[in-house]
Order: structure tokens, then sequence, then C-alpha cells
């Protein structure tokens, strides 16, 4: 089913364009990371399809259906900055958020027991640190026991334990089957959480689709020997090398197909070459991910 | 229905306003109340004004209750200015309100203080009548009653009027000043004749809102004096009264509809 599908969607604030013409899709029970630097246009666009910026061009489809409030009582949303009055406790905030999603309040109690806030549930808004208003803005998402979940940043200016604890809660959402868009700067975040991934630069969406296809994760390996002109001639001939590059004084070796360090070594051996250094490692995510953004830039 | 529901929820624990709502409730018979020992001494004769004969009554109550208006300006401004300065403007919208429906919900709450506080002064005024009158030589009547209806569009304007500052700024300081710098200096600045030899400024600024708004309800005093009678019933000023009511919620609703928020 799908969930949420964007057509040349665009914002332009001015001469500046933060976002261009762009098209997504969503579907059910997908973990959707939107995954680019500082700027390059994920909040606005989170902002677009929540109505509170309005699009410049393109259109957007909750449900399958056009643009309606009634779709965003059936969403959470969790962004950067909560947004509460402080005046209210807890339990009164929450209960605003019931009457405008339409749904009970019986459920205040146990969504502030599971971000572990009610101990503090008759306190104002006010009163509360960053983390605690954090968690209650995750409590306010999963009041109405929302089937799509928007988040933006959800751990920024939290402290590591924060982090951790929200990581931690957002796992344990996407185990329960709830479509999640997730919009990070840190690749990290995103790869633990998330089964797709759009990448964003600049407002241009560079790529989209399942995490795997998108920054697939390779094998490299470093090797040495006594005689490296002998190693590098042996290595071509092997089929599950695929290329063969200097990096100082080592060969960087990328392989096609997944050969194990020892696998590597005994074959060595018995063409007669005694490595002197050899160390498996996977081309970081990091890496990938810094190739795919640099590509716009140049 | 659901959207007063959602405002009460956002009223009944906030303590602020209930005590600037009591403060109002208040204060507003018990200087109307405190008239009945107004007196005058003209040439050592007690000249013996009592203000709440009928029909006069109804005059002189929506005259009193008016000086009480830039509260209610101050409550739109105060409910209005914390959803922008909260963010929870953009929080309701997002949690599911249609950018519509959360302006409705205030336009609602300001009908239900210009009800309330319309009812308030009618039973003010009935009682005072009746009480505090001459009810032998002035029996009860309705006569002048329609000053109530003045009073209900005056207290609609005024709110209106903050309503669309208080979009427009998105804050409760600067607008709080603005309507201030507004209300008592530039409009009476525009009602001086210095500007006229270039254009007829007073003839336009005669039909500002502030002056539209005050005209609704004349001062009820110098003909108690005897100099002058009471200025009557503008037809024009409830016409620019309502036309500004139109305009100013209009214009919140065009600044909420095409906005980001």
């Amino acid at each position: 089913m799908n969930i949420l599908t964007l057509q040349q969607l665009s914002k332009r604030y001015g001469k500046f364009q933060a976002v261009r013409s762009l098209d997504l899709s969503v579907n059910a029970g997908e973990v959707y990371g939107i995954l680019g630097p500082n700027g390059s246009g994920k909040t606005t666009t989170l902002g677009m399809i929540l109505n509170i910026i309005r699009p410049s061009g393109g259109s957007y489809q909750w449900f399958g259906e056009p643009e309606n409030h009634r779709h965003r009582q059936r969403i959470g949303v969790l962004l950067e900055t909560p947004n509460f009055y402080p005046y209210l406790s807890a339990v009164n905030n929450l209960k605003v958020v019931a009457a405008i999603k339409q749904c009970s309040t019986e459920r205040i109690e146990p969504v502030l027991r599971q971000v572990d806030l009610w101990g503090r549930h008759t306190q104002a808004f006010k009163t509360f640190s960053l983390g605690m208003r954090q968690r209650l803005a995750v409590a306010a998402a999963l009041l109405a026991d929302p089937e799509v979940l928007v988040l933006d940043e959800p751990t920024n200016g939290l402290d590591p334990q924060g982090i951790a604890e929200m990581r931690h809660i957002i796992q344990g959402i996407a185990q329960q089957g709830k479509t999640i868009i997730f919009a990070s700067h840190i690749l990290d975040e995103v790869e633990k959480i998330c089964s797709h991934v759009a990448i964003m630069k600049q407002g241009q969406l560079l790529a989209a689709g399942a995490f795997s296809d998108i920054l697939q994760s390779e094998q490299h390996v470093l090797l040495a020997a006594e005689d490296m002109e002998k190693l590098r001639n042996w290595l071509q001939t092997q089929p599950a090398v695929s290329q063969v590059q200097a990096q100082g004084a080592l060969w960087r070796v990328e392989l096609s197909t997944p050969l194990s360090a020892m696998d590597l070594n005994h074959q060595a051996f018995a063409a007669g070459i005694t490595l002197s250094h050899l160390q498996a490692r996977s081309t970081s995510l990091e890496e990938r991910f810094l190739a795919l953004t640099a590509e716009v830039t140049s | 229905m659901n959207l007063l529901k959602i405002e009460w929820r956002k009223l009944a624990p906030y303590r602020a306003f209930w005590l600037a709502l009591s403060a109002y409730v208040l204060l507003m018979p018990a200087l109307f109340i405190s008239l009945h020992n107004f007196n005058v001494k003209v040439a050592g004769n007690e000249l013996n004004i009592s203000f709440y004969n009928f029909p006069d009554v109804w005059h002189n109550v929506a005259y009193i209750a008016s000086w009480f208006n830039i509260l209610l300006y101050f409550f739109v401004i105060l409910l209005v200015g914390n959803e922008y300065q909260y963010k929870t403007f953009r929080q309701n919208i997002i949690d599911g309100l249609s950018r519509t429906q959360a302006l409705w919900a205030k336009v609602l709450l300001m009908l239900l203080f210009a009800v309330g506080s319309t009812l308030m002064v009618a039973g003010l005024g009935f009682l005072c009548g009746y009480f505090l009158g001459d009810v032998s030589a002035y029996p009860v009547s309705f006569e002048k009653a329609h000053y109530l209806g003045l009073y209900f569009l005056q207290i609609l304007g005024y709110m209106s009027l903050a309503f669309v500052v208080t979009h427009a700024l998105r804050k409760q300081g600067m607008s709080i000043v603005a309507f201030l710098m507004y209300a008592f200096v530039a409009e009476p600045v525009l009602q001086y004749k210095v500007l006229k030899d270039w254009i007829p400024l007073p003839q336009v600024a005669a039909h500002l809102p502030i002056q539209s708004f005050g005209k609704l309800i004349s001062n009820p005093l110098p003909a108690y004096f005897g100099i002058g009678e009471p200025a009557v019933y503008h037809a024009e000023a409830v016409t620019a009264t309502v036309l500004y009511i139109v305009l100013f919620c209009g214009a919140s609703y065009g600044l909420v509809r095409w906005r980001d928020l």
C-alpha cells in the first residue's frame, strides 16, 4: 500500500531553491531514511508534506489521496524542537493533542509510561529538560497509535544517553511494522534503523531506493609481500579480484565475490607468495555517501 | 464543537488567563456600581445625577463597559500571540487541524467572549436599573437596549483588529505596541487638521477603525450637564464596523492560509 507520494515537489525562497522537483514514493512498512547534509532540504520537504510550508510547485499525496488535514491525524510527528504549551502539564498537553487528533485520552497514561515520563505527568512542560521535552514529543507522536511516523533529526541536541534512549524507542516502533519516514544527517543513525534511503543534497534527490542497493557495502583487502610486482601479477589472474590499486606501500584489492582472508592467504602461499601484510576491510558507508554527494558539487 | 473542546483544553488550566478574566468580570461591574455615589456640585447645589434610570441605563452601562475594551484586546493578543510564540499553531496543524480550523477555533473564542461580555453588561444594566434606578419614575424599558447590540459590535471590532495585528506581527510585545501607537497616536494625529491643505485627511480619518468603533457608543455625560445631546446612533459607524470586522477576519484568514508557518 502506498503511504506517501511526492510529485515534482519544489520550494523556492526568493532566488534560493530549497527543494527541486522531488519525486519519492514510500510504501507501507518501509523505514525510509532521508539522508543529507545540513541545509539539503530535508526539513523543508517534511514541512511541506505536513502542510506547514507551502510548496512552490508539485504535489504530494498521503495514503493515495490529495491533501487533507484528517491524514495528519493518522500520522505521528517528531520534529527537532518539541512544541508544547509551557504552562500546561504533560497530561494536559497530551489532552490537547488528543482533541486535535480526535482520539481518546485513554492512551495518555500508557504512552507517558512508555517514554518514562509518568512520574512527572502533572508537572508543567516548562519545568522539563530537553531530553524530557523530546520524550514528551515521542509520547505525543505515539498517542493516536499512528500508522505512520515522521521523524526529523530526533536525536539533535540530546546528550549521548538521550540519543541512545531515542534510538531505542525508534527501533522499538520500527519493529512493530509501522511505516517510518526519518530525516537525518547522521549516516550511522540511518544505517542502524532504515530499510530504504533517499539521499538529498542542495535540494536535489541524488538517489532513492532500498538501502542495500544505494549504499551497498563492499569488501576490500590490503596486501603486501616481499615482491610486490609478483603479488600484483598473481592477483590479476584471480577471478575473485576486480581491481588492484596502490595504497601507500600496499595493494588495495577490491573483491567481486566475498573471499575470506584465510582463503586468500592459502591461495597466495600455494602460488609461492608469502604475504607480509593482510587486512580485510569493508568500504565504509561514509565513504560511499561522501562519494555520492561529492558528485553534485563538482 | 470539537474546535471549542480543543480551545477549552488549552485554556482551562491556564491560570494567567483566568486571573485576567476575573479582573475583567469583577472590575467592570464594580466601576459601574461605584457611580452610585457620583455627585457633582455646581455653585453649591448638588445635581443629584443618577445613571441608573431606564432607559438611559442601557447607554450608560455600555459606555462604561467600553472603557474595558482594551482588556479584551489584550486577551486576543495573549491567546493568539501564545500560539505563535510557543509554535503551537504550527504544531496544531501538524497534529491534524486544517489551517482554516485553527483560525476558526480562535474566531469562535472571540465570538464567545463577545457574547459573554454582552450578556454580562446586559445583566448589569438591568440589575442596576431595577435596584439602583428610580423605577417609579422611570419604569423598566428596553427602549435604548440597542446599545447592547452596538456594544457587541464594538468589542468584536476591537478584537478582530487585535486578531489581524497579532497574526501579522506574530509577537505579543510588538502587537501591543503597534496597537497603542496606532490607537492613541496615529489615529488621533490624523484627526487634526494639520495636513488639510494637501489632502482631506480628517474626513478619511473619521472613518478609521478606532474612530468608527468609538462612535458606536457616544459619551452620555454631556447630556446630563445640559451641554449637548448625546450623539445618536450612527448608521455609518455600524456599517464601517461590520466592514472592518469582515476585513480584519478576512485578512487574518489570508495570512494563515497562504503563509509558511
